[in-house]
C-alpha cells in the first residue's frame, strides 16, 4: 500500500500550506504536491464597502507586500471612480513600487534564499539561516539589512507610514514628496546599488559553480507571463505578455481585458487556484511569471545596469531560462533595475510637482487594477453600484499566478532528492527550497504566536501514519 | 530608568490577531497618552522614551530598533494549542531557526539577529493573548477583550519597575 509524507507547517489559522509526497508500494515518490489552506474570505469581506476604502482595507491582506496590494487597488478604484491620475501622482506611485521592490526582493534573497545557497542545502538547519549567514560573512548580512531597511524607508517616506497606508487614493496620492525626502532617497542610492551589485555577484558565482544541481533542481519548460512595454521590462503598468516555453511570442492584452484571457482552475485540494491561459487550455496554458518569467519575456530593461546584466542572463540559454534556482539571479536583477528607476523617478522634474491628485469622479461601475508584485502579477477587479458601494471583488494575488509552477518543481525536486525510506533534513529542505524559489506569500493574513512546528508525517495508503518528522 | 520599546503586532482586520492594538491603546490611555496612532511609530516621555512601534509583522530590519532599546516587549495573540496561559508573560532570548517560505520572523529570531548584528541584546519579554476568533473583521472576540486589561496590567507593572530612580538597572 502506497505511503504518503506530508510537509505541514501549519503556521496559521488559516494561510499555510503543506507539501504532501505520495510513496508508492515500492517506497519511491510516486507524486508530490503543495497544499493551500487559505481561503480567499477577502473578497467578501469587501463586499458593502465603499470603493475608495479598498486601497486602505486591502493591504492588509499581507504584511510582507501591501504596497503591491495598496497600488493595484488604488488602479481599480481609479477606474471606478472613472478619473486619470495627473502625472506626477503616477511617478510617485510607482516609486513607492519600486520602494516595495526592493525591500521585498533583498529580504527574499539575503534572507531566505542565500543560507541554502551559501551555507549549503544540508547544512545543519542551526545554522543555516541567516545568524550563520552572519557569522560565515557578516559585512554581506549587514548589507541585506540595510537594502531592505532603505527599501522600508522609501515606503514610508513617501506614504507617511510603514504599514497600512493611507496614501494612494482615487483619482492620485494624498501627500507630495517633500524635497528632502527626495534628497534622502538619491544619497543612499550609490551605497545600495554597490549593496546590489554584491548579491549578485553571490548569486552568480553560486550558480556558476553549481551547475550539476541547478541543471537537476525544478528545471522544466513553461510558458512565461507578465506585464511588458514593447519588449521591455515592466514592473508598474503597461500590457500583459505571455510568451511559449521557446520563447516565442504567443499573445498581448490590456491587463484590464485579463478575465478574456486568464482562467481559474480549481482543485479540491487546495484553496489556492491555478490559473492558465484560456486559448491554450489546461494545462497547456499554465505559465510562470515573476522575476524569471518577467526576465523570459522581457527582450531589453529600459535602466543601464540592469539591462547589462541582463544581457548575461540571456545569454545563459537558447531561449528561456529554465532552471527555477535562476530565480535567485533574476531577482536581483530586478532589484537593481528598480533602484535604478527610483533614482531615475527621484530625477525627474514632475516628482516634487503639488498637482497630486485629479478630484473630478464619475462612477463607473468597475474597475480593475494590475501591477507586477515582486512575486508576479496581480490583480484587483472591483464591481460597485451606482453609488460607489462595492458589490463583487475578484483578486487573481501574484503568487496563485505560479502556483502550478511550485507544484511541478514540488514534484520534480522531491522525484529526485527525497529518499522516503532514508529522510533527512537536507531532503525535505530541498523540497522546500523548491517553493522558495517562487518567494510565494502564502499565510501573511494571521500570524499568531504559538504556532505548530514543522511536520512531516508519513502515512500509509490508508492515512495511517507510520513515521513524523519534526522541526521547529 | 531604561528606555522601552513596545511592539504590538498583528492584523487588526482579522478581529482577535489584532488583541496587541488594543493592548496597546488601552496601555496609553491609563498613561494619559490617548492621542496617537498605535499603527505608527510615536516615542513618548515615559522613562528613557517609551517607543510604540506597531507592526502587521515581524522583519529583519527590526534587528536594529532592538539594539537601540534598553527593553523590549513583543505583544502578540496565540492559539489555543500553543498551551499557554490566557495572558501569556515570558522573557525571551534570541534562538533563530530556518524558514520555510514565510517572510515574517519570531521575536527569538530577531532577537538573535540583534545579537549577531550589533553584539548587544535589550531584554525582551513576550506578551501574548490568547485568540479565539481570527475571522474577518475588526472587533475582539469578548474572550479576547476580557483579556486586554489583564495584558496591559502586566506591561504597566514592567513599566513601573523600570521607571523607578531607585530600580534603575
Amino acid at each position: 500500500m502506497g505511503q504518503k509524507l506530508t510537509i505541514d507547517p501549519v503556521t496559521r489559522i488559516e494561510g499555510h500550506a503543506r507539501v504532501t509526497i505520495r510513496v508508492d508500494d515500492d517506497g519511491q515518490v510516486e507524486q508530490a504536491f503543495m497544499h493551500v489552506d487559505q481561503f480567499r474570505g477577502f473578497e467578501k469581506f469587501s463586499e458593502g464597502r465603499m470603493y475608495y476604502e479598498m486601497p486602505v482595507i486591502t493591504p492588509r491582506i499581507c504584511g510582507i507586500c501591501p504596497v503591491s496590494h495598496h497600488l493595484a487597488s488604488a488602479k481599480a478604484a481609479d477606474r471606478v471612480a472613472g478619473v486619470v491620475p495627473p502625472r506626477p501622482a503616477q511617478l510617485l506611485r510607482e516609486l513607492l513600487h519600486m520602494g516595495q521592490m526592493i525591500q521585498s526582493h533583498s529580504l527574499h534573497f539575503f534572507h531566505l534564499a542565500s543560507p541554502d545557497l551559501l551555507l549549503g542545502f544540508d547544512a545543519d538547519p542551526a545554522i543555516r539561516n541567516v545568524v550563520g549567514l552572519i557569522e560565515a560573512d557578516p559585512a554581506l548580512a549587514v548589507k541585506a539589512v540595510k537594502l531592505r531597511k532603505y527599501g522600508q524607508e522609501i515606503i514610508r517616506r513617501l506614504s507617511g507610514r510603514r504599514i497600512h497606508m493611507h496614501w494612494a487614493v482615487p483619482g492620485g496620492v494624498s501627500a507630495p514628496l517633500a524635497p528632502e525626502e527626495r534628497d534622502w532617497i538619491l544619497g543612499q542610492a550609490d551605497e545600495m546599488q554597490g549593496y546590489i551589485q554584491d548579491g549578485i555577484a553571490v548569486a552568480k558565482s553560486w550558480l556558476a559553480a553549481n551547475q550539476d544541481t541547478v541543471q537537476s533542481f525544478a528545471n522544466f519548460r513553461s510558458n512565461y507571463l507578465g506585464m511588458n512595454r514593447d519588449g521591455a521590462l515592466e514592473l508598474y503598468e503597461g500590457p500583459v505578455r505571455m510568451v511559449d516555453s521557446d520563447g516565442n511570442f504567443v499573445v498581448e492584452f490590456d491587463a484590464c481585458d485579463y478575465l478574456d484571457y486568464i482562467s481559474e482552475r480549481v482543485e479540491d485540494w487546495s484553496y489556492l487556484k491555478f490559473p492558465y491561459y484560456k486559448a491554450m487550455g489546461w494545462p497547456d496554458g499554465v505559465y510562470r511569471v515573476a522575476p524569471l518569467g518577467r526576465l523570459n519575456l522581457a527582450d531589453r530593461i529600459d535602466t543601464p545596469l540592469a539591462n547589462e546584466e541582463l544581457k548575461e542572463w540571456k545569454a545563459l540559454a537558447d531561449g528561456p531560462v529554465e532552471p527555477s534556482l535562476y530565480y535567485h539571479y533574476a531577482r536581483l536583477i530586478e532589484d537593481l533595475h528598480a533602484l535604478e528607476r527610483a533614482v531615475e523617478l527621484c530625477e525627474d522634474p514632475d516628482i516634487l510637482s503639488l498637482d497630486i491628485r485629479e478630484t473630478s469622479f464619475e462612477i463607473t461601475g468597475e474597475g480593475v487594477g494590475c501591477i507586477e508584485a515582486p512575486r508576479g502579477t496581480l490583480w484587483h477587479h472591483y464591481w460597485t453600484d451606482d453609488d460607489g458601494v462595492i458589490t463583487k471583488v475578484n483578486l487573481i494575488v501574484a503568487t496563485g499566478n505560479n502556483n502550478w509552477a511550485m507544484n511541478k518543481s514540488v514534484d520534480m525536486v522531491a522525484k529526485t532528492f527525497v529518499d522516503p525510506s532514508n529522510l533527512t533534513e537536507g531532503m525535505l529542505n530541498r523540497v522546500e527550497a523548491a517553493i522558495r524559489c517562487y518567494d510565494p506569500c502564502l499565510s501573511c493574513s494571521t500570524h499568531a504566536l504559538g504556532q505548530m512546528p514543522l511536520i512531516v508525517s508519513v502515512e500509509d495508503g490508508s492515512g495511517q501514519v507510520l513515521a513524523t518528522h519534526t522541526r521547529d | 530608568m531604561a528606555s522601552f520599546l513596545l511592539i504590538p503586532y498583528g492584523n487588526p482586520s482579522r478581529r482577535d490577531d489584532g488583541v496587541a492594538f488594543h493592548i496597546a491603546h488601552r496601555l496609553l490611555e491609563r498613561l494619559g497618552l490617548d492621542e496617537m496612532d498605535p499603527e505608527e511609530v510615536v516615542t513618548y516621555d515615559v522613562a528613557d522614551g517609551l517607543t510604540i512601534m506597531g507592526l502587521h509583522q515581524l522583519a529583519p530590519e527590526l534587528a536594529q530598533d532592538l539594539a537601540e532599546a534598553d527593553m523590549v516587549v513583543f505583544i502578540d495573540a496565540h492559539v489555543p494549542g500553543a498551551g499557554w496561559e490566557d495572558v501569556h508573560w515570558e522573557e525571551i532570548e534570541g534562538e533563530l531557526r530556518p524558514s520555510m517560505v514565510t517572510h515574517q520572523l519570531k521575536p527569538q529570531s530577531v532577537l538573535a539577529l540583534c545579537q549577531a548584528l550589533y553584539q548587544r541584546t535589550p531584554r525582551t519579554y513576550v506578551l501574548s493573548v490568547l485568540g479565539t476568533d481570527f475571522d474577518f473583521g475588526g472587533d475582539l472576540s469578548p474572550q479576547a477583550q476580557a483579556l486586554v486589561d489583564p495584558a496591559v496590567d502586566r506591561l504597566m507593572a514592567l513599566l513601573d519597575a523600570h521607571t523607578q530612580p531607585t530600580d534603575a538597572p
